[in-house]
C-alpha cells in the first residue's frame, strides 16, 4: 500500500506567488495611499497578517497532512489538521476522471485530480506527475477488469 | 487523435466578436474603389482590426489547443492552453449520448455531441463537443451504446397528431414567455427598445380592437396581458412542435436510440441499464381518458432548459404496459398498496383552500377601497380563483390515486406535485435514501409522510403523504430498511 503526499514544491511556488502578490499591494498601498496612512497602514497590515497566516501557517499545515493511499478497490483521502476528514471512495462508484494541470505543472506539481462518481466527487490536490500517473493507471486498469 | 470542428473558434472568440466586425464592416462597404480612401481607413480602423485579430488569433489557439481522442474503451477531451483540462471518460460509465444537429450545422456538417454519466450532481454534460460528421461516424462506430450494427430489435414511432397533442399539452407559457425575454436579452439592448416600443404599440391597438370587438367591460390591459400569455404559448407550442415532431425510439440488446426534431435534428443514445428510474405522467384530463406520456429519468436525457425527459409521448395505459415490457424489461405496473385513507383528504387541498380563500377575501378588500377600479379587480379575482379552483380538483382527487408498493424489487409510487399526477417506478437498488416524517399531530394520529430519494443526477424528492405509520412500518421497516 503506497502512500502518496501533496508535492511539496507546490507549497514553495505557491508561498513566492503569495509573497509576490503580498509585497505588490503593499508597494501599491505605500505609493499611492500616503495621503491617508491610516487607511494604508490598515491595507498593509491586514495583507501582511494574510499572507504571513497562509504561508507560515495554513498552507505547510494542509500541505503536511493531505495525503491519499489506495487499497484494493477504493481510494482514500486524509486531509486537514484542526479538522481531520478521511474520505473513501470505492473505484467502480468513479464515473470519470478530470485532471487539472497548469503550465510547468510537472516542475510546480500544479496537478490535480477530480474523481467524479455518482453523488459526489473527490479531489486530490499538488500530486507530483509521476504520482497522477500512478493512480491513474490504477482506476484504468480497474475499469478494464 | 481529434480537433472540434473549426466553427469551434467563432464560439471560443469572445462573444462580442460582432460589435467590433461590424463598424468595419460599414466602414469598409463606405469605401468607394479607391486606394487612397482604403489607406485612410485602415489609419483609422487599425486599432479595431488588431482587436479583431487577436481575438480570432485567441479563438483558434483555444481550439487548436482543444482536441480528443477515442481509445479502445474509453475517450479523452483535453482542453486549455494555460490550464489545461483532461476529462477521461470509461466506455462503460455512459450513460447517455445525445447529438444535435442544428439547422445552421447542416450546412457546415457540424453536430453538438454531448456525453453525460451519474458522476457529479450537476445538470449539465460532462463532455461537450462540437464535432464534424466524419468524427460523429466514427463515434457512432466505436462507443459501444452508439454502435448500432447489430441492427434494432425493436422500434416505435407514435403518430403525428400524438405528437402535436404532446407539444399541446406539454406547451407551456411560462417557458414561452421567459424564450421571449431570452430572445430580446441576446439581440442585445438597441434591438430590445425597439422591439418592445413596436409591440407594445402593436399589443396596443390589438388590445384596443379585441376590447372593442367584444364590447365586454374588460379593460384592455387585461387583454393585453391575456393575448401576451397566449403569444407565449403559442411560441412554445411551435418550439416543441419543431423539436418533438418525428420522435422515434429505437432499441437494440443493451440501449435505446431516440430521435426526433424536423429543422434541428436531436439524437440520444442511452444505456438501459442507466436508467434510473420511470415517470408516467398525467394530469387530470389524461387520467379521465386513461392516457399517460413516460418520462425517464437518465443522466443527460432532457437535463437542459426546455427539454422533456420523453420515452414514450402520449400512450393509452395498457399501451404503456407493453410498451414498456419492450424496452425496459423487468419493469412493471402495480397497484399501490399503502395507500392514504380518505379521510385524510384535507392535508391534500389544505393549500389550494387556503389561496382560494385568502384570494377571495383580498379581492373583496380591494373592491371596497377602490370602487373605481372594479372592472380590472373582478378581472383578476376571476384569472387567479381559476389555476386554483383546478388545483384545488386535481389535489382533491390524487387522495385516491396516492400510494405506493414493494413488489419483487421493485418500487411503485403514486403522487401528486402541482397539477400532474406521477407514477415513478423504480428497481430496488436504484433507491438512494427513504425518509419517515411525522409531525406531533401524526404522532399522534399514527400517521407520517414517506419521502423517497432516488438514484438520480439531481436530487428529487417523490413524497407521498399522510399514510398510516403502522402500514408504512411494517412495509418498509422489516422488508425494506432491515434487509
Amino acid at each position: 500500500m503506497k502512500r502518496y503526499y501533496a508535492d511539496r514544491t507546490g507549497l514553495n511556488v505557491l508561498r513566492l506567488l503569495i509573497f509576490a502578490i503580498t509585497a505588490m499591494v503593499i508597494f501599491l498601498a505605500y505609493r499611492y495611499l500616503s495621503f491617508i496612512p491610516i487607511f494604508m497602514w490598515i491595507i498593509m497590515l491586514v495583507f501582511f497578517t494574510i499572507c504571513f497566516f497562509i504561508t507560515i501557517i495554513y498552507l505547510p499545515l494542509y500541505f503536511k497532512s493531505v495525503n491519499y493511499y489506495i487499497t484494493g478497490r477504493k481510494i482514500i483521502k486524509h486531509s486537514g489538521f484542526f479538522y481531520k476528514t478521511n474520505q473513501v471512495m470505492r473505484f467502480d462508484s468513479i464515473k470519470y476522471t478530470t485532471v487539472i494541470s497548469t503550465l510547468f505543472s510537472k516542475k510546480t506539481g500544479f496537478n490535480f485530480v477530480m474523481l467524479n462518481a455518482f453523488g459526489g466527487r473527490m479531489i486530490l490536490t499538488f500530486l507530483k506527475q509521476r504520482d497522477l500517473e500512478e493512480i491513474l493507471l490504477e482506476i484504468q486498469l480497474y475499469k478494464q477488469k | 487523435m481529434y480537433y472540434q470542428h473549426p466553427y469551434k473558434i467563432l464560439q471560443y472568440s469572445a462573444k462580442n466578436l460582432w460589435l467590433l466586425i461590424f463598424p468595419l464592416l460599414r466602414g469598409l462597404i463606405a469605401l468607394r474603389l479607391d486606394i487612397n480612401e482604403l489607406y485612410l481607413w485602415l489609419k483609422g480602423a487599425w486599432f479595431d482590426i488588431l482587436i479583431v485579430i487577436a481575438i480570432l488569433a485567441t479563438g483558434y489557439i483555444r481550439w487548436r489547443c482543444s482536441y480528443f481522442t477515442i481509445g479502445k474503451d474509453s475517450i479523452m477531451h483535453q482542453k486549455g492552453v494555460f490550464l489545461r483540462t483532461k476529462i477521461t471518460i470509461p466506455f462503460s460509465e455512459i450513460s447517455t449520448v445525445s447529438a444535435e444537429r442544428k439547422l445552421l450545422y447542416l450546412f457546415i456538417q457540424a453536430a453538438d455531441v454531448s456525453i453525460d454519466t451519474d458522476g457529479s450532481g450537476y445538470s449539465r454534460a460532462d463532455l461537450k463537443l462540437l464535432v464534424k460528421y466524419s468524427d460523429l461516424n466514427e463515434m457512432e462506430e466505436k462507443i459501444n451504446i452508439m454502435n448500432k450494427k447489430g441492427g434494432m430489435k425493436y422500434s416505435y414511432k407514435p403518430n403525428w397528431w400524438t405528437m402535436i397533442f404532446f407539444s399541446v399539452i406539454f406547451s407551456s407559457s411560462l417557458s414561452g414567455a421567459v424564450y421571449i425575454a431570452t430572445v430580446f436579452f441576446q439581440f442585445g439592448k438597441i434591438i430590445e427598445e425597439i422591439i418592445d416600443r413596436k409591440l407594445t404599440d402593436t399589443l396596443n391597438e390589438v388590445t384596443n380592437e379585441v376590447a372593442a370587438i367584444l364590447l365586454l367591460k374588460i379593460p384592455p390591459i387585461a387583454i393585453g396581458i391575456a393575448l401576451l400569455v397566449l403569444l407565449s404559448w403559442v411560441l412554445s407550442f411551435i418550439r416543441n412542435i419543431f423539436r418533438y415532431v418525428r420522435f422515434k425510439i429505437e432499441k437494440d440488446k443493451s440501449s435505446t436510440k431516440i430521435k426526433m426534431g424536423i429543422i434541428s435534428k436531436y439524437f440520444y443514445y442511452l444505456s438501459l441499464e442507466k436508467i434510473n428510474y420511470i415517470d408516467l405522467r398525467q394530469n387530470l384530463v389524461m387520467k379521465l381518458f386513461n392516457v399517460m406520456t413516460v418520462n425517464i429519468n437518465c443522466s443527460g436525457y432532457g437535463n437542459e432548459k426546455n427539454e422533456i425527459p420523453v420515452f414514450v409521448p402520449i400512450m393509452h395505459k395498457k399501451q404503456v404496459s407493453n410498451i414498456l415490457k419492450i424496452f425496459i424489461e423487468d419493469i412493471k405496473l402495480h397497484k399501490s398498496l399503502i395507500k392514504p385513507k380518505r379521510t385524510s383528504f384535507f392535508r391534500y387541498i389544505w393549500i389550494p383552500l387556503f389561496f382560494i380563500i385568502i384570494t377571495f377575501l383580498a379581492s373583496l378588500l380591494m373592491y371596497t377601497l377602490f370602487p373605481e377600479i372594479s372592472g380590472i379587480i373582478k378581472f383578476a379575482l376571476i384569472m387567479a380563483e381559476i389555476p386554483l379552483v383546478w388545483l384545488l380538483i386535481v389535489k382533491f382527487a390524487s387522495v385516491f390515486t396516492t400510494g405506493f408498493s414493494v413488489e419483487n424489487d421493485q418500487l411503485c409510487i403514486c403522487y401528486c406535485k402541482m397539477y400532474a399526477y406521477h407514477t415513478v417506478i423504480a428497481k430496488r437498488d436504484k433507491i438512494a435514501k427513504i425518509k419517515i416524517r411525522q409531525s406531533i399531530w401524526q404522532r399522534y394520529f399514527n400517521k407520517c409522510d414517506v419521502i423517497f430519494y432516488l438514484n438520480s443526477k439531481i436530487s428529487k424528492r417523490h413524497i407521498i403523504k399522510t399514510l398510516s405509520f403502522s402500514e408504512v412500518e411494517k412495509s418498509l421497516g422489516y422488508k425494506y430498511i432491515n434487509n
